[in-house]
């Protein structure tokens, strides 16, 4: 059984604190009351949380919270083998109009801190917040179809939509943007908050946030549905994954996912009293071209780009061949992945496009965020364009800097490397390649009418199959615009103490409560 | 009119001999050994260099040392010995110019400082003041991303920190030399301060300056390999000792010969120039030469 304490010594002060251990035990017999240490699961994450309302989340770290602590109507089954919905914080789901989506809550959830019961009036609030303009919500998009939520009841009520929108559902409600949070929280808040919930509901609650040192979750005491095993929940965030493996090995984490790079040396070396295995991602990675920067407005110089980028051989580098070209936004097995679509490498047909546009002695800037594998993929990309006489400058910048944007950014886009948490319905990340979102999330500044038509088609298309054939035409035309070179949807690592059962999403996102510890 | 002879107490010859008493001296000859096989590899580094130091070989990456590779590869299968001979020259590069420069411009204000007006004094040592409270990592830190890494801002931010250094040592031997006899007897006689700095008292301290540029070598060497590895520096293609450095951090789970090949050139250089100023320090500096 795995006891974590909040006294475990560490090794480089072992002597100190096995000291410091004695006097705490005889402290404890002296006072007749032995202390009793919270069993906590310890998980490395890449960063602290940046904004827990789900109007403006953006990392994954914000991701693995807000999907863990707000309620929604139904959510992804944490089984780690398939992408499975199931219901969660609803007692029923009626999707049989297409226009009305009723939905009856389980009652009884109580809000954290006081706020009462969760009922119909916070779905209502949750959702039709994204839609008022002052909110300014990245999620406005993705609820775009949302005519109204009518409260018929206490726990029950109707999503209403504007047309029918099968993505509203598959992409939206089910995933992130689907939480739901305290009409009376937000509300008290002035309906605006970052990092610190407002109030939560689930197995666990926020008990301690210190930036760049620890988040912990505990035991929600009003929580009367399914509990976790563990007492606490401890997200470390720790950048650096050489040094979340060696946290690992010294006993201070639990759990970690993270990229496949090392996937061979682990599995060769694992570390002590560990399990190792590898998910598949959903995440999509690629090399954005943006067509408005005045070095990159000839097509023909973006598709030469494409050409001349050798694929393989950053996969081979920066996960060890484990990760299979993308073809697309969308992953292989999902609808809307493009089978045998892989854009092959040609250096000649690259130079001689080049050629035709006149792009002699091109010096363009790569962005991306400064990790290991990027930097080693940018480093190959910019061998590969030197090839047909392009050189590449490379920006490489912390996670912050990156994914800010302005005005004067977004007009200085050349080309940038960068992943997207995935979905496993297409449309979640298709949406945002439209003109409205150039120079917010369109950084590639695609735009095409055709791209847009075929945007609302698919919303409205009911059957997942015809919306994949939509999604795999969407995808070729990124594709032959020149402003998307697809990488990969890279395999994650998974690391975890032996005998634990890890409560994973098929791509490895923990789900906190269904961590089962080991007997 | 011509000047009468009054000589300057250190103006006689040193040199005569110093070469053959620094070769004797063990720790000199070492010294100097290192620096010309750094000197001369780096120079050379295009001839010596096994393979081209951008050329990328995937299939072949984190390899250990072996008869192709003799330092192994990094993680894009590129020859570490090659980008350590090519990284040569950024280090040596970066050290020699940033130690010109920061010696030059230093000496300037430093005798414009000791000898100049007290009110050009003041703001000069000001400014030596405010330049020196910045740790050289934040100042690199802060600057970087304004400028843009690469060798020219490596080279502004190691001169700009280190010309305070040398800036306040020839005030200070200038102003110390200023109230000595034959530099009254000078100026009495209608010298001219600038004739009188260039022609007597620089001669004088030239030789101690140059031997404690020649000690802060390595420091500027790692330095430079320093703010490389913290992304300041130079950016690839171009290799460095830095670079080799951070790599092998960031893959020394799967190999550690990436941070022994970018460690031994750095421990080498500073071994080397450290041995050398000291060597030529005790050769040179006619007061330890007495105490002898």
């Amino acid at each position: 059984m795995l006891l974590h304490s909040d006294f475990r010594p560490k090794p480089l002060s072992f002597v100190r604190s096995a000291l410091f251990g004695v006097a705490l035990t005889v402290g404890a017999a002296a006072a007749g009351a032995p202390a009793v240490a919270a069993e906590q699961l310890r998980m490395a994450v890449p960063s602290d949380p940046g904004y827990l309302d789900p109007a403006y989340w953006g990392s994954t770290v914000d991701q693995f919270l807000i999907d863990n602590l707000y309620p929604r109507l139904a959510k992804y089954a944490p089984d780690g083998k398939e992408w499975k919905v199931e219901l969660a914080d609803a007692k029923s789901i009626d999707m049989s109009d297409p226009m009305n989506i009723v939905f009856e809550l389980k009652p009884g959830i109580m809000w954290a801190g006081g706020y009462g019961e969760l009922t119909a009036e916070d779905v209502k609030y949750s959702f039709e917040r994204h839609l008022d303009p002052d909110l300014e919500s990245s999620l406005a998009p993705e609820f775009s179809s949302l005519e109204e939520v009518e409260v018929t009841g206490k726990y029950t009520g109707i999503i209403r939509l504007k047309e029918p929108s099968a993505t509203l559902w598959a992409s939206t409600l089910v995933s992130t943007g689907g939480a739901i949070i305290s009409k009376a929280a937000a509300e008290e808040a002035d309906g605006y908050f970052e990092a610190t919930p407002v109030a939560t509901t689930g197995p666990y609650r926020l008990k301690e946030f210190e930036p760049g040192n620890k988040l912990v979750l505990e035991r929600n005491p009003d929580w009367t549905g399914e509990t976790g095993d563990f007492d606490e929940i401890v997200l470390l965030p720790i950048g650096d994954e050489n040094a979340a493996e060696l946290a690992f090995s010294a006993g201070e984490i639990d759990f970690m996912r993270h990229s496949a790079g090392n996937f061979d040396t682990l599995k060769a070396n694992p570390p002590a009293d560990s399990e190792i295995f590898m998910v598949q991602s959903i995440d999509p990675i690629w090399l954005g071209i943006t067509a408005s920067h005045e070095k990159l407005q000839d097509q023909r110089v973006r598709n030469a780009i494409q050409l001349a980028i050798d694929v393989p051989t950053i996969l081979q580098a920066t996960s060890g061949g484990y990760s299979k070209q993308a073809t697309g936004i969308v992953a292989e097995g999902l609808p809307g992945y493009r089978a045998g679509k892989e854009l092959k490498r040609d250096v000649d047909k690259a130079r001689e496009l080049l050629a035709e546009a006149g792009a002699d002695g091109l010096n363009v800037r790569l962005d991306y965020v400064n990790t290991t594998e990027r930097n080693t993929a940018a480093q190959i990309i910019q061998a590969n364009l030197a090839e047909v006489g392009i050189t590449l400058d490379l920006n490489a910048q912390d996670e912050g800097t990156f994914w800010n944007i302005d005005e004067a950014k977004a007009a200085d886009m050349q080309m940038h490397l960068k992943a997207w948490t995935g979905n496993p319905e297409g449309f979640y990340t298709l949406q945002y390649f439209v003109g409205d979102q150039i120079g917010v999330w369109n950084w590639e500044a695609y735009q095409d009418d055709e791209y847009e038509r075929l945007l609302e088609e698919a919303r409205v298309t009911q059957d997942a199959a015809a919306r994949g054939e939509i999604y795999e035409t969407m995808q070729q035309m990124l594709e032959d615009s020149g402003t998307f070179l697809f990488i990969a949807q890279d395999p994650y690592v998974v690391v975890h103490r032996k005998g634990m059962v890890p409560g994973i999403l098929p791509d490895g996102r923990p789900v906190f409560h269904a961590f089962k510890k080991a007997e | 009119m011509t000047q009468p002879a009054i000589d300057s107490p250190a103006a006689a010859p040193q040199t005569r001999g110093g070469f053959w008493r620094l070769l004797r001296d063990p720790m000199g000859a070492v010294g100097l050994t290192i620096v010309v096989a750094l000197i001369l590899s780096a120079v050379f580094a295009p001839w010596l260099a096994p393979y081209d130091p951008a050329a990328i070989n995937v299939p072949i990456k984190l390899q250990p040392p072996s008869w192709d590779h003799w330092l192994g590869t990094d993680q894009l299968g590129r020859d570490v010995l090659s980008r350590a001979l090519y990284g040569g020259q950024i280090a040596l590069g970066v050290a020699l110019v940033s130690t010109c420069l920061a010696v030059g411009i230093g000496m300037i204000l430093g005798m414009a400082a000791g000898f100049g007006p007290r009110w050009l004094d003041n703001i000069i040592v000001l400014s030596f003041d405010t330049v020196r409270a910045y740790p050289v990592i934040i100042l690199a830190l802060a600057v970087g991303p304004i400028f843009g890494a690469g060798i020219v801002t490596i080279i502004g931010i190691l001169v700009a920190t280190s010309i305070p250094y040398y800036g306040r040592i020839v005030r200070t031997s200038i102003i110390s030399a200023a109230k000595s006899e034959y530099v009254e007897a000078l100026l009495a006689m209608g010298m001219s301060r600038t004739r009188i700095v260039v022609r007597h008292i620089l001669p004088n301290i030239i030789g101690p300056i140059l031997i404690l540029a020649s000690m802060d070598i390595p420091t500027f060497i790692a330095a430079e390999a320093g703010l490389s590895f913290l992304g300041v520096g130079v950016k690839p293609p171009t290799s460095s000792w830095g670079l080799i450095l951070d790599d092998g951090y960031k893959f020394i789970r799967q190999t550690s010969w990436l941070v022994i090949a970018g460690s031994v050139p750095l421990i080498l250089a500073t071994l080397g120039f450290t041995f050398l100023g000291e060597a030529l320090r005790d050769t040179f500096d006619p007061k330890l030469r007495k105490e002898v």
